[in-house]
């Protein structure tokens, strides 16, 4: 019988091991570029960690977000904003929204800018104070949210990363 | 084979390849928004968000790039066919679950995973795995 003609030039060796051994050298290609990737100042590190269930917002803001992020907003400083007359812009999608919000809250998802950014956004000036919040710790809608904001010019912007599950644990009047 | 059936398959490892070369290059170049995308799925060990998020990119990236250029076909197809497996069983635990998240596939906070999601990875699941049989040799080894 002819010889079979594999890729990889092997000749003999039954498909599964030839399988193997290509996926062999392909991940430890993968892990020696990570590992040369992870020399440069904008890796993440091996035993990097991110936020879980029991990480405080402020933690997980502090993993998560980037430099020039807008400012973190704890519970205590939200609701002294809020009560300041700030505008409070909720990234989440329109059906959560609709579940359960921040009183007076506007709706902007992050997923759907255009749709809803005319309405959420026109009447405001540059220098409004604005306070963008999601779902808490394990949403970073608020932050790319932030970061869109940012770029249209918006100039006071905190992110009350602790989000709409920490407003309504604490019992803070929520409005449907 | 018939010359519209090879250049079919052309097309369709070309296309697989490209599709991976794609979403490891975004990934590769921001791999704290990958990591933070993976550690939003909530499927992973916390120590393992980080070496995954730092490996997988170039894994697709060497698989893309080995579909693209003919080389390793056996290898690279098998490898994509079971990262699209496990993207696709993560992106159908996510829905399940009722999670939020960001996709996680091409570009940080590109879009949301939804049911959209899920039919585009189980094409490209059933993509993988019929190329991965086309390459598989037919005939007995010995």
């Amino acid at each position: 019988m002819p010889p079979v003609a594999l890729s990889g030039g092997a000749r003999s060796r039954p498909p599964a091991a030839i399988v193997l051994a290509q996926a062999a050298v392909l991940l430890l290609l993968s892990f020696a570029a990570a590992a040369a990737r992870s020399y440069l100042p904008d890796s993440i590190r091996w035993n990097g960690r991110w936020p879980t269930a029991d990480t405080s917002a402020e933690q997980a803001y502090k993993m998560m977000a980037q430099p020039t992020d807008p400012p973190f907003a704890s519970l205590a400083e939200a609701i002294a904003l809020h009560g300041g007359g700030a505008v409070f812009i909720d990234a989440r999608a329109a059906e959560e929204f609709a579940v359960g919000r921040i009183p007076r809250a506007r709706n902007l998802p992050f997923y759907d800018l255009e749709a809803h950014e005319k309405a959420a956004l026109a009447d405001l000036k540059p220098d409004t104070r604005l306070v963008v919040y999601c779902e808490g710790v394990g949403c970073e809608l608020s932050l790319f949210l932030g970061r869109e904001l940012q770029a249209r010019g918006f100039t006071d912007i905190r992110d009350f990363y602790g989000g709409f599950p920490e407003w309504q644990k604490a019992g803070l009047e929520v409005e449907k | 084979m018939n010359r519209g059936a090879a250049l079919a398959w052309t097309a369709l490892r070309l296309t697989l390849g490209a599709v991976f070369l794609y979403a490891s290059y975004h990934k590769i170049v921001t791999p704290g928004a990958f990591a933070q995308e993976v550690n939003n799925y909530k499927l992973l060990p916390p120590a393992l968000v980080s070496p995954f998020a730092m490996v997988i990119p170039w894994l697709e990236f060497f698989c893309g790039l080995a579909l693209v250029v003919n080389r390793w076909q056996l290898g690279a197809s098998a490898l994509v066919a079971a990262m699209m497996a496990a993207f696709t069983a993560a992106v159908a635990l996510a829905l399940a679950r009722g999670l939020n998240v960001s996709c996680g596939c091409f570009k940080s906070g590109g879009s949301a995973a939804t049911w959209l999601t899920l039919a585009r990875d189980l094409a490209l699941l059933a993509a993988a795995l019929l190329h991965l049989r086309r390459v598989w040799p037919r005939k007995k080894w010995n």
